[in-house]
């Protein structure tokens, strides 16, 4: 065991994806889904892990828990790599890992009841001996996320989107993990459901000492849950620190539209609300821009941008952005 | 400990939760049409049943004097050209084409099981054989094959089954195959791997019971459909041949120019037969497809 | 005052499921202002997107039925005017921005061709004419090249462009009304940005009134003059945007914005309504939403209550300010 203060450490990741053409389904390119990233997680504190879709977040999450298998790079949890497991430690280690889905209703497997949803895995994993044990186990984590014992007995399709999720996260906690990866956890969800969970989330964080991994495009979500914030883009972290860097001193010109493009209660001064819009759309991950992969969306582009790579600079300890013009702008 | 929950017992006491086979029959209990089918059906089958066990007359039998007679109190259904009583005969031939249409589809349904899985699970060159194996066989013409196959080994039911069971079985194969590919994308099969579910369990407990409701559906219409081409088969001499009755070649008279505009009781009863079983089938089915389709059940 | 441009008094549209009625808009009324953007929020099942759909009678009936109450367009009754009349309001006077840009667009028509169609349809041009009307309009919505997108095919455009030329089609014959369900909700934030930008740019020169669907409240913050806020079927409150943030009074409202995470501040926790969003089968009796309100009282359960109308135009249904309150335990 180790006894440093990080639970998890990514080094390096990437993901690929080929993309396969023609008849003889050859490969023609990559979709680079997640493309060198690094990161740390301390215990029992949350990432949060914040992009537009098709940044490479989800793949990131999954490709940690080794549930897409990595291109190159690592991820070391609790001072081992995950990668260099053998299928049978890569099984306990699941009981470790856990993860969280964004669809509460395509995550539940329609024909198996509550009991064995979230039983199923404790029995896989010899953690009960019998079935009364699975039960009492089920009972006592089900209650803790917000049901009740006589909801234990029904079918997914009895249960409403937010009670789903409910039953989704049971059967992550059931196993008693140290890491779970919340992707979208909240998203699929409506308003006032959304805050039910994102509290039940973080009462199970304090009562159980969990890290979290939490993916969202939502940046309101993200601060409330977060203790650091990684901002993805077309596969690469753009900016990483703390929450209060984020969101007091973003240095990346993306997360500055980010911040500015996140609703904001305010109706009465909406007028003079200072925003920079983005031109264009978000370029594809298979065939990234040059450069800085940003700059063909960037008001402050210049030519360096086009051409060479940024580097990760770190600003103040702990707070990273990968921008040429880090220190001119802000 | 939770001794108190455990001991009330009320999480072992089944309930009025339904599973997703008890959904399934409540939906199709609701298509009052496809309920009447397949009370049409059940009629049928028990007739094809009992009919020949109790009938004074052996389908086999035949009295010379007795040829031809019309539908009569002693033959509900007329005699035919060799003077056997057509009623006995009628639900002797069903049971030969619905047993046909039920053993072509086991077969098939097996066949494409394995097959489809594989093809589903592995992927690769297993996938990209069976898969041209089986655009090969349904680009050949059916009928045109059929009958050259029987040409060649002789038409006993046998025979023709497995004739029936090679052409059709890419159908559910391809169904199968589909259903597999995208089940395994589904998000609870990720779920279960990154519980650590052991891959047999994710198969057998997970993969499989979401796809048997797609293979019933299947099933069911590929008995209407095999029912048809049999009957299109005896009805040209190429199926089972007589003595023994089956529902296509018991409308073969209707061939003879003679028959077709005088003695309609020798074709008619049959080709209803046909007809009536096939649409039942078919509505079954398509109630059955309705009743396991979620989209069609809200949410 | 303004003149009201739609006034929907009574409006019942009940879904005819397993021979029960599900109340999906339940006895409402409200009204559109010449000009204004009125937002509608509220969450899944709350009736928000049948109630604007009942008034271009998009909805398949059956299972729909419209089982009564009046939409005033002009005057006329979009529920009794025929077929015929109805054709000729929808997509001219009235036109709607759906949720799914790359759905709502038919993918073997060039862009350019669909947005025509309606402007040949209801306004006699002719195909060359309607084309360069298309490009201008596909200038107005800001998509670049609009000279060579007009003859592209949708799936070959990105969601954001594809709502931009949903805006274009719904802009085609200057409407009087645009209904916006949900229009940003599967865009995502900088896109989404963009397109309220947008939006709120063309206000002031289309000159339409909007009715705005969304069940974001940051969304409405930025678009909507007046707010109505649904909750399963009913209509609870109705007040300018900044008395819904600033002074909401029902206890649903109220939970709603205090329920939201917001940039500013920085809470540890975030307050909640509990309970669940009720399924339209298992509506609760009375005032819906009394199960999961802190201040129900007996009589919140039994009937449902009447509008109480404060100054400028806020309205509430709520027990809480109608005599008699909520009863006594």
């Amino acid at each position: 065991m180790n006894n440093s203060e990080y639970l998890l450490e990514v080094r390096n990741l990437k993901k690929h994806f080929p993309i396969k053409k023609g008849a003889l389904r050859r490969v023609v390119g990559h979709v680079k889904a997640v493309d060198d990233i690094s990161f740390k997680i301390k215990k029992g504190k949350t990432l949060g892990l914040v992009g537009e879709s098709g940044c490479g977040k989800t793949t990131a999450g999954r490709t940690i828990l080794k549930l897409h298998d990595p291109t190159s790079g690592e991820t070391i949890f609790n001072g081992e790599n995950v990668y260099e497991k053998s299928r049978g430690e890569l099984k306990n280690l699941r009981t470790k890992m856990q993860i969280i889905f964004q669809d509460p209703y395509s995550s539940l497997n329609p024909r198996l009841p509550v009991f064995e949803l979230v039983g199923e895995a404790l029995r896989e994993h010899k953690i009960v001996r019998n079935n009364r044990e699975m039960q009492e186990k089920v009972i006592e984590i089900i209650t803790k996320c917000g049901l009740t014992k006589e909801q234990a007995t029904r079918y997914p399709h009895q249960f409403s989107g937010g009670q789903r999720q409910r039953i989704g996260i049971s059967r992550a906690l059931a196993l008693n993990p140290e890491f779970v990866v919340c992707d979208e956890a909240v998203s699929a969800l409506d308003v006032s459901i959304q805050s039910q969970i994102i509290n039940l989330l973080k009462d199970m964080q304090d009562e159980m000492g969990l890290s979290y991994l939490f993916i969202s495009h939502d940046l309101t979500v993200i601060k409330l849950i977060s203790d650091d914030v990684g901002v993805m883009y077309l596969g690469q972290l753009v900016e990483m620190g703390s929450k209060q860097q984020i969101f007091t001193n973003p240095r990346h010109p993306y997360t500055r539209v980010l911040l500015e493009a996140a609703p904001h209660y305010d109706p009465r001064n909406r007028a003079n609300r200072k925003r920079t819009l983005l031109e264009g759309d978000i370029p594809s991950p298979a065939n990234p821009p040059s450069g800085c992969r940003f700059h063909t969306r960037c008001i402050h582009a210049k030519d360096i941008c086009k051409e060479a790579v940024p580097e990760n600079k770190e600003i103040d300890t702990g707070h990273f952005a990968m921008c040429h013009k880090v220190n001119d702008l802000f | 400990m939770n001794d108190g929950m455990v001991k009330n017992n009320i999480i072992l006491k089944a309930n009025k939760n339904e599973n997703y086979f008890a959904v399934v029959r409540r939906q199709f209990m609701k298509n009052k049409l496809a309920v009447g089918a397949f009370c049409v059906l059940g009629f049928i089958i028990l007739l094809c049943i009992f009919v020949p066990i109790f009938s004074p007359y052996s389908m086999q039998i035949y009295f010379a004097e007795n040829r031809l007679i019309p539908p009569s109190p002693q033959h509900w259904l007329g005699t035919d050209v060799i003077g056997r009583d057509l009623f006995t005969r009628l639900f002797v031939g069903g049971r030969i084409s619905l047993g046909i249409g039920l053993l072509v589809t086991f077969i098939n349904t097996l066949v494409g099981f394995t097959l489809g899985s594989l093809s589903g699970f592995y992927g690769k060159w297993v996938d990209a054989i069976i898969m041209r194996l089986s655009e090969m066989i349904s680009s050949l013409p059916f009928m045109f094959t059929a009958i050259v196959i029987v040409a060649l080994f002789g038409n006993s039911i046998p025979t023709l089954i497995a004739t029936f069971a090679a052409l059709t079985w890419p159908g559910i194969t391809r169904i199968i195959r589909g259903q597999i590919l995208m089940l395994r994308e589904a998000e609870y099969m990720k779920a279960c791997e990154a519980l650590g579910i052991n891959h047999f369990k994710r198969i057998t407990r997970h993969l499989l019971p979401n796809l048997l409701p797609f293979i019933i559906v299947y099933a069911t219409l590929n008995i209407a459909s095999v029912i048809l081409m049999e009957a299109a088969l005896s009805f040209l001499g190429m199926g089972v041949s007589p003595p023994t009755p089956t529902w296509g070649n018991l409308i073969e008279p209707a061939r003879q120019m003679v028959n077709l505009m005088n003695r309609a009781w020798l074709f008619i009863p049959p080709g209803i037969m046909i007809f009536l079983t096939v649409m039942c089938f078919n509505i079954v089915g398509d109630g059955l497809r309705d009743a396991v389709d979620p989209k069609s059940r809200g949410r | 005052m303004a003149n009201k441009l739609l006034e929907i008094k009574n409006l019942k549209v009940y879904f005819m499921q397993d021979g029960m009625e599900l109340k999906a808009v339940d006895d409402i009324s409200y009204y559109v202002n010449e000009g204004e953007t009125l937002g509608i929020v509220g969450e899944s099942g709350c009736g928000k997107s049948v109630s604007s759909m009942a008034i271009l009678r998009l909805l398949d009936s059956p299972p729909a039925k419209y089982a009564g109450g009046e939409i005033l367009f002009e005057g006329k009754d979009m529920l009794k005017i025929s077929n015929d009349e109805m054709r000729k309001v929808r997509g001219n006077e009235i036109s709607v921005i759906f949720q799914e840009p790359m759905t709502s667009l038919n993918p073997i028509k060039t862009v350019g061709a669909q947005i025509a169609e309606a402007m040949i349809l209801h306004q006699g041009l002719s195909k060359k004419e309607a084309k360069t009307e298309v490009i201008s309009l596909l200038k107005l919505v800001r998509i670049p090249n609009a000279e060579r997108i007009v003859d592209e095919y949708p799936f070959t455009l990105s969601g954001g462009m594809c709502q931009r030329c949903m805006i274009a089609l719904a802009l085609a014959c200057k409407p009087k009304l645009l209904i916006a369900d949900e229009p940003t909700t599967a865009l995502d934030v900088t896109i989404q940005a963009q397109v309220l930008q947008l939006m709120n740019e063309l206000k002031s020169s289309i000159n339409a009134s909007i009715i705005f669907i969304t069940h974001d409240l940051g969304v409405i913050a930025e678009m909507a003059d007046r707010v109505l806020v649904m909750y399963a079927g009913k209509v609870v409150e109705v007040a300018n945007v900044v008395d819904i943030f600033e002074q909401a009074k029902h206890p649903y409202t109220i939970g709603l914005i205090r329920s939201r995470p917001d940039l500013e501040t920085d809470t540890g926790r975030l307050e909640v309504i509990s309970g669940n969003v009720p399924d339209l089968n298992s509506k609760p009796s009375g005032c819906p939403f009394h199960p999961r309100c802190e201040k129900a009282g007996p009589r919140c359960g039994k009937e449902f209550p009447p509008e109480k109308v404060f100054s400028e135009g806020q309205i509430v249904a709520c027990w809480l300010y109608s005599e008699g309150g909520v009863g006594n335990e």
